[in-house]
């Protein structure tokens, strides 16, 4: 039996760059959470500025899987990994890119408000399904590609019960106060934003090992 | 969907070398059907029996079924030389006859007999241009075929089969001593001529059977291992062993 061992390198090589690319916007959300906790503009400007190393990273991996296709012309299971590698780095990119959007909030705001707390609530759910996004790809794991869409449905759950609040905030209250709920908003719809796209994510760990493709969103 | 072949328990063997294991499968009506398999898997062996080319072979012993058409094509009182006529072959390299282009294409009818020359004209012509070589050719077709480029020569040998009208195209390899463009109108070729033939391709190439089969037979060993519609076989084949095969993890 004789092995394609350039072509198994090459693929191996870009399933290392997606965990790292995974790995990469997690570590945003772990620094974005203490960001916001103080409110941290420094910290903010550092988000901002490494996110360009992640939007190399998904050209990096878009390069790749275009040689890969060129050169070894992947059928089957070697095809759905290189497709998926593609759209799990357009997922992460734009997962990424909330990172951004909150740390310009961050920046612009400066001062903490009692919304601090609600923000800090998000992030359990989604620091969960970012670690077991990573290990369901790096294990070749449907079931738990599934767990985490399902953890999804508490991002979302959260969402809808804070935009209930801060939608009354914003009919009770005048100028600062309701200015500062609209903001949130905005926050918290880039949070559920982001597991949304963790949960395409599992939609591809899973087309990648079963070859069908579901919605989970 | 029409089934023209239905094979059913096929076993060839040569001398005591069994070649084709139990083969069940059904080669549908104006589809392109392609063979798969690493080399000495049985595909050719397989493809010569559709239009008994193996009798040819003193030491191959057949059993089974071949059903052409609702009749076992297998069968001693079976006539031979109508089901050639019928099931054309083209062969991996182009094999012209050493005579003019003409000749090579009114080879076939002249055998069966045919002489009234406007009949012959009409044939020839036909069947040129049904293989897309009549423009190529027009202004030389009395000159000898033995002057013709590789896929041009291959083109005649379709042009060849057509000649006697057949129902099924058989080719076994035919673009492997070809080079990328030649290989391309062949391509289109087999593309075109799909909607009036049933044709069954044996290749080596992946990405060919995937650019022009609808349905692909991997096989292994002598066995039929899988067939599908070829989307599928490439998308997600439901054996590791095709998957294996297609990926390119061995043969």
């Amino acid at each position: 039996m004789r092995e394609r061992i350039k072509f198994e390198t090459l693929l191996s090589e870009l399933q290392d760059l997606v965990i790292d690319m995974i790995s990469d916007t997690q570590d945003q959300y772990k620094n974005l959470r203490s960001a916001l906790k103080t409110m941290d503009t420094k910290k903010a400007e550092e988000l901002i500025g490494y996110d360009e190393s992640i939007n190399r990273l998904e050209n990096t991996i878009n390069e790749r899987v275009i040689s890969l296709i060129i050169q070894e012309t992947p059928v089957a299971s070697d095809l759905r990994m290189v497709v998926t590698a593609m759209k799990i780095a357009s997922d992460l990119e734009r997962i990424a890119d909330y990172v951004c959007n909150i740390a310009k909030y961050i920046i612009h705001t400066k001062h903490e408000s009692e919304h601090n707390i609600m923000y800090d609530r998000f992030f359990n759910p989604l620091l969960d399904m970012f670690k077991n996004i990573k290990k369901a790809y790096m294990e070749e794991n449907v079931e738990l590609a599934l767990n985490v869409a399902r953890k999804d449905e508490d991002l979302d759950d959260l969402f809808d019960e804070n935009v209930k609040s801060l939608v009354q905030i914003t009919k009770d209250e005048v100028d600062i106060a309701a200015e500062e709920a609209a903001r949130a908003l905005f926050v918290i719809k880039n949070l559920e934003r982001a597991g949304d796209h963790l949960t395409n994510i599992s939609e591809q760990i899973v087309y990648l090992h079963k070859a069908k493709r579901i919605s989970l969103n | 969907m029409e089934n023209l072949f239905k094979i059913r328990n096929l076993n060839l063997y040569y001398g005591d070398f069994q070649a084709l294991k139990s083969i069940d499968m059904d080669i549908p009506k104006n589809k392109v059907t392609a063979l798969i398999g690493p080399s000495g898997c049985g595909k050719s062996t397989f493809i010569r029996c559709l239009n008994r080319m193996n009798d040819l072979i003193d030491v191959a012993r057949i059993e089974g079924i071949i059903e052409y058409q609702g009749q076992d094509a297998n069968s001693d009182s079976y006539n031979v030389i109508e089901l050639r006529k019928k099931v054309g072959m083209v062969f991996q390299s182009p094999n012209p006859f050493p005579m003019s282009i003409y000749d090579n294409i009114a080879y076939g009818p002249r055998q069966q007999g045919l002489k009234d020359k406007a009949k012959l004209d009409e044939i020839v012509t036909r069947s040129l241009k049904q293989a897309a070589l009549y423009k190529e050719v027009e202004d030389r077709i009395h000159d000898s075929a033995m002057g013709l480029s590789g896929g041009q020569q291959q083109r005649l040998c379709i042009a060849r089969a057509l000649a006697m009208e057949p129902e099924v195209i058989l080719m076994d390899e035919p673009t492997s001593a070809l080079d990328p463009i030649a290989t391309q109108k062949i391509e289109d070729l087999i593309n075109e001529l799909k909607q009036q033939y049933t044709i069954v391709i044996v290749t080596h190439s992946m990405q060919q059977a995937a650019r022009i089969s609808d349905y692909t037979a991997f096989f292994y060993m002598g066995e039929l291992r899988e067939i599908g519609e070829t989307d599928m076989i490439f998308k997600a084949p439901k054996l590791k062993q095709t998957e294996d095969y297609i990926t390119g993890r061995f043969g």
